[in-house]
């Protein structure tokens, strides 16, 4: 009864607000710690303080600088891999009916239940024994075995919605298997794939534990794994911390403002 | 590519169905190289070592069941399992019913200019480092200056302050909340691009017969969504199944066992003990557990689903 | 994109050969400090070590050095780290380790008596090491950290020690004492905190490592103070220390034969003790504090009269603290809080396990890196190479003759003379987390009164039997079959 075509809808708005300034919280505490010396932290942790302190930024700077060069690269050979195959996988399983079917994607599917810390050990022993410890490589395909399950998910669901009548109708016409999946399901399944590519950048640039194991030098380091560099054990400066932290952040969301409204409508497709 | 030998295939009616039968397990080839080698070896090597008694440096015997027998003489293993219960099941149902308030919340906005601006701002915090999130929320919880006690003593409820973690009491619920108000997930946005999927014939229907928008919910909106919000629950389910940051860097398990689950434990028999063996039997008990709820929410999810030729 | 990924994974074939072919000329050693080498977190151990390292350099043309930097974190990130190398046979050549290592998992470690035994030409002619390196080390921890074997698996550069560190604006206003002559005195103090409104004193404890363990540790060795001396073993024996830690072995034997048991009334006085620093002086919510980094900020903040912190916190108190602060330690037992306590003892907490101590990994042999990784270690440790690396340190006691401490930790060198605690921390205690985890697990439930004192003593039996059963099992001690 609240909301008609025409009603207002005050109170939505106010909750909603509410819901959103909860959400944001941690991002204005992230920004309020990184511009506070330790004593500032000490005095008031939940809100700004003033003067800002902005040196925290030139401390961490040279560390961070190389890192963010570091992870959008990881980042991108991620999303080479991660989206080829997640688009080949889907495309297989949502296209096609094969023998073997549920099965082949139960076995992928199951991966995710696997703890990733449960193969840790055994994952460093062989991504070492394919000369691949310490090297981007090492970094990228371990990685990408991970983020490609949940792609293939998506990419599925996504192809199993497109209408069969698009592919029927070029298959009449004389296109072969290849020219099927280049000239029609790819253009039709960008919208899926950028939302599986964000995805994937967000896993990618957050993932802390293997480039920790994986990587001794720390020029290497992509971004989550510098950061904490910044967390020694027996002393921590939260103002550099979260300097770092927002520094990390900024390149992800100016990415974000960019294809936000992309990403939100290639959710439509799962 | 060898483009001219494929088309040359296709010419011959007989080798064309042979093509199309092993078409798409050509196209699943890449992955499955990619995932056999970085996936299923080093799960099966798990597996396999969860019969052992590796300690990782030197030689192992095997031990047949030996590490799982040990682990359910575990008093703490066998809190960890309903530990894991109960914070998978109060972050699924948080998630999925803060997420679809937001999203019928959001709905409710009419102007689709608005809309978009409200999507976008629950959208944004996405970017945020998760272990950031776990450090916050370490400083609401602390029981002398945290925002949460100091905010309980502002409004008057000053009987109210708890050491939120440090108390079995209060410490699981507490980690399980962590993130609240879970408006910046996936989840959200999936359940408002599938809401806004329904067609405007069912909702005027709806509305034409005089149902209020609760009503609406419930027998329009919710069966509708069945398919994603299955997807989403499996999803949360099982990230929060293999949970192991809030107990890194909050709770090390404790106190007692009360935070411990058994992707910690993992790490700490792992890691801490050494106790590799039994380290990968508490790996393959997570799976097992994982794979039955995966396999109850395929076939709810796939059933009476067409396969598209 | 493809091609692009071909490409790369030929020239790392490429790169890997031609690290081989070039192998053959160059040695390199991999060498991990812990956060004694931390450039992100404390820049000037990275100039310190740059100097250090380019000086080695030109000594050395032919050996490469890959010093690797502290990643941060969590220690349990170190041990994934670590693991993770040990199982690919890629640990680093010189490595650091938590101090217990020496005994539960020495067979890791390459024995470094006959180095210890020869020269040291990094020192000038006439001064002490140069023809002993041994001499140029504490002698008092080269006896602590020695193996029951009689081998000593690490060295150790610095020493750490925890303070006491006292409000005194809350404590003099009061008209409370800042010093006390024994136990009951501070303990008294403590409740006239509490009766006030004030949280007496700041640890936290948790499942893993804790300051609560370093209470635990001075409280167990008063409970069974007349005890101790009684299950040294001769063969543990130490000229330079009258007062020890008990071995592994020596705590060991002591559960075989019923003597560290809970059915030992010294085992209830133990509970009594931790029952009543937990009433009347811990932080309320001790158990839900994450970290120490939380301590050190409700010491800051004023919250808690007293803070139980590290020399290492020495910076961050000396710059944070906006009142008069001392830094003290705890008074000794007497016959009062324990019947057997026979003569006041002020135990001090800290010793060798600290940031400083190194070792070889066993790798070094087949890798033929021994020779090497000792000569840098030996060029590390002289003690004009290794004073910039102390200047550096925060707040930590430097144990290298000849090497003064640096500043911020002068402070604490009163307290380190103190006489150890005879049973070392729940985690040390056997050799490692996994009896320590469980025990820490229980105190927990116990200290918040979720578990009974029958509950507790039943379950902790039960761990130190398994405990002792299974290091019988690694050690085979001759005194594990009777």
């Amino acid at each position: 009864m609240m909301s008609t075509k025409h009603g207002k809808s005050i109170p939505q708005q106010i909750v909603l607000l509410f819901l959103a300034i909860i959400t944001w919280y941690p991002l204005i505490f992230m920004v309020s710690t990184s511009l506070k010396t330790q004593n500032q932290f000490y005095e008031n942790y939940w809100w700004f303080t003033y003067p800002f302190d902005f040196e925290n930024y030139l401390i961490v700077w040279d560390r961070i600088s190389i890192a963010i060069f570091n992870s959008i690269h990881y980042s991108f050979g991620t999303l080479v891999v991660v989206l080829t195959l997640s688009l080949l996988g889907g495309y297989a399983f949502g296209r096609f009916k094969f023998y073997g079917k549920n099965i082949l994607f139960l076995a992928v599917i199951m991966l995710l239940m696997i703890p990733g810390i449960l193969t840790l050990v055994p994952l460093f022993v062989l991504t070492k024994n394919l000369g691949m410890a310490n090297s981007s490589l090492g970094f990228i395909f371990p990685l990408a075995g991970f983020e490609i399950v949940i792609g293939i998910f998506i990419m599925r669901l996504f192809f199993e919605r497109l209408p069969t009548e698009l592919f029927h109708a070029a298959k009449i016409e004389g296109a072969n298997e290849i020219q099927l999946l280049l000239f029609v399901a790819i253009p039709l399944a960008l919208p899926g794939l950028g939302t599986v590519a964000i995805l994937d950048l967000l896993f990618t640039w957050n993932e802390l534990l293997w480039p920790l194991v994986l990587l001794s030098d720390q020029d290497a380091y992509p971004v989550s794994a510098a950061v904490i560099t910044f967390r020694n054990q027996y002393r921590v400066d939260n103002g550099n911390l979260f300097a770092a932290y927002v520094s990390v952040s900024i390149p992800l969301m100016i990415l974000f403002i960019f294809v936000v409204r992309k990403f939100i409508r290639g959710i439509e497709g799962i | 590519m060898e483009k001219s030998k494929l088309l040359e295939n296709s010419n011959s009616r007989i080798k064309l169905n042979n093509w199309v039968r092993y078409t798409p397990l050509l196209f699943l080839l890449p992955v499955a190289i990619e995932l056999i080698i970085f996936r299923y070896i080093p799960s099966f090597s798990a597996i396999y070592y969860s019969f052992t008694d590796w300690d990782v440096m030197g030689d192992w015997k095997m031990v047949g069941l030996e590490n799982y027998r040990e682990l359910f003489d575990d008093r703490v293993f066998k809190s960890t399992l309903w530990n894991m219960l109960t914070y998978t099941s109060i972050r699924t149902v948080a998630t999925l019913t803060m997420a679809f308030i937001a999203a019928e919340l959001v709905l409710s906005v009419r102007d689709p200019v608005i809309r978009m601006y409200w999507k976008i701002a629950f959208v944004m915090p996405m970017v945020m480092p998760r272990s950031l999130l776990y450090i916050l929320w370490g400083f609401i919880y602390e029981p002398q200056a945290g925002m949460l006690n100091e905010a309980l003593i502002a409004i008057g409820l000053e009987g109210l302050t708890q050491p939120w973690l440090g108390q079995s009491s209060t410490a699981l619920a507490a980690i399980s909340i962590i993130g609240f108000p879970f408006v910046s997930t996936l989840a959200f946005l999936v359940f408002i691009t599938s809401l806004e999927g329904i067609s405007r014939d069912l909702i005027e229907t709806s509305e034409l017969e005089g149902g209020s928008v609760l009503k609406r919910i419930f027998v329009v909106d919710l069966p509708m969504l069945r398919a994603p919000i299955i997807f989403i629950a499996l999803l949360v389910a099982l990230e929060s199944m293999q949970a192991v940051e809030p107990q890194l860097i909050l709770t090390r398990g404790g106190p007692g066992s009360a935070t411990e689950m058994p992707g910690h434990y993992l790490y700490t028999v792992a890691f801490s003990y050494f106790n590799f063996g039994m380290a990968c039997a508490i790996g393959v008990i997570i799976l097992l557990i994982g794979l039955i709820l995966s396999g109850i929410s395929t076939w709810m999810r796939y059933r009476g689903a067409y396969d598209v030729d | 994109m493809i091609t692009k990924f071909v490409t790369k994974l030929i020239l790392a074939g490429i790169i890997s050969l031609s690290f081989v072919a070039s192998q053959a000329q160059a040695t390199k050693i991999s060498v991990f400090l812990q956060n004694i080498y931390a450039p992100e977190s404390n820049p000037a151990s990275k100039e310190a070590f740059e100097q250090l390292l380019s000086s080695y350099k030109e000594a050395n043309p032919d050996v490469e050095v890959d010093l690797i930097p502290y990643m941060g974190g969590s220690q349990s990130d170190y041990y994934a780290w670590l693991t993770s190398r040990i199982a690919a046979g890629d640990e680093p050549d010189v490595g650091w380790s938590h101090w217990y290592d020496r005994n539960a998992r020495s067979e890791r470690w390459l024995p470094l008596n006959e180095y210890l035994e020869g020269p040291n030409e990094y020192i000038p002619a006439g001064q002490p090491g140069h023809d002993r390196w041994m001499d140029i080390f504490d002698e008092g921890v080269m006896a602590q950290i020695r193996h029951g074997n009689g081998n000593w698996y690490q060295l150790n550069t610095n020493w750490v020690e925890t303070g006491l560190y006292l409000n005194e604006d809350i404590l003099t206003s009061r008209g409370l004492p800042v010093e006390w002559d024994n136990w009951s005195e501070f303990i008294d103090t403590c409740k006239a905190l509490r009766a006030d409104g004030i949280q007496p004193l700041g640890v936290f404890s948790s499942v893993g490592w804790s300051t609560y363990q370093w209470l635990d540790t001075i409280l167990i060795s008063a409970a069974f103070q007349d005890s101790l001396e009684k299950w040294q073993l001769p063969e543990y024996s130490n000229p330079f220390m009258t007062a020890r830690q008990l071995t592994l072995e020596e705590i060991s034997k002591a559960v075989h034969e019923g003597e560290y048991n809970v059915n030992n009334p010294r085992f209830d006085t133990f509970l009594d003790l931790t029952e009543e620093v937990v009433t009347h002086c811990l932080v309320e919510g001790f158990t839900g504090i994450p970290d120490l980094d939380t301590v050190l900020n409700l010491f800051l903040s004023g919250e808690t009269a007293m803070g139980w912190l590290g020399t290492w916190n020495a910076v961050a108190v000396q710059d944070g603290a906006k009142f008069n602060f001392r830094s003290t330690f705890y008074p000794p037992f007497t016959s009062d809080n324990s019947p057997y306590v026979s003569d006041p003892i002020m135990y001090r907490v800290g010793g060798p396990s600290s940031s400083g101590q190194v070792g070889l990994s066993i790798s070094t042999v087949e890798r033929g890196t021994v020779d090497a990784a000792i000569d840098f270690a030996k060029f590390y440790t002289a003690p004009a190479n290794y004073q910039a690396v102390a200047n550096s340190d925060q707040g930590m006691l430097t144990v290298i003759n000849g090497v003064e401490s640096p500043d911020v930790a002068k402070g604490f060198i009163s307290i380190s003379k103190l006489p150890e605690r005879g049973i070392t921390d729940a985690v040390s205690r056997f050799g490692g987390e996994e009896f320590g985890t469980p025990h820490n697990r229980m105190m927990q439930s116990f200290m918040m009164g979720d578990i009974s004192r029958d509950e507790l003593k039943e379950d902790y039996q039960k761990l130190l039997d398994k405990t002792v059963k299974k290091l019988c099992e690694e050690n085979a001690w001759d005194w594990c079959s009777s």
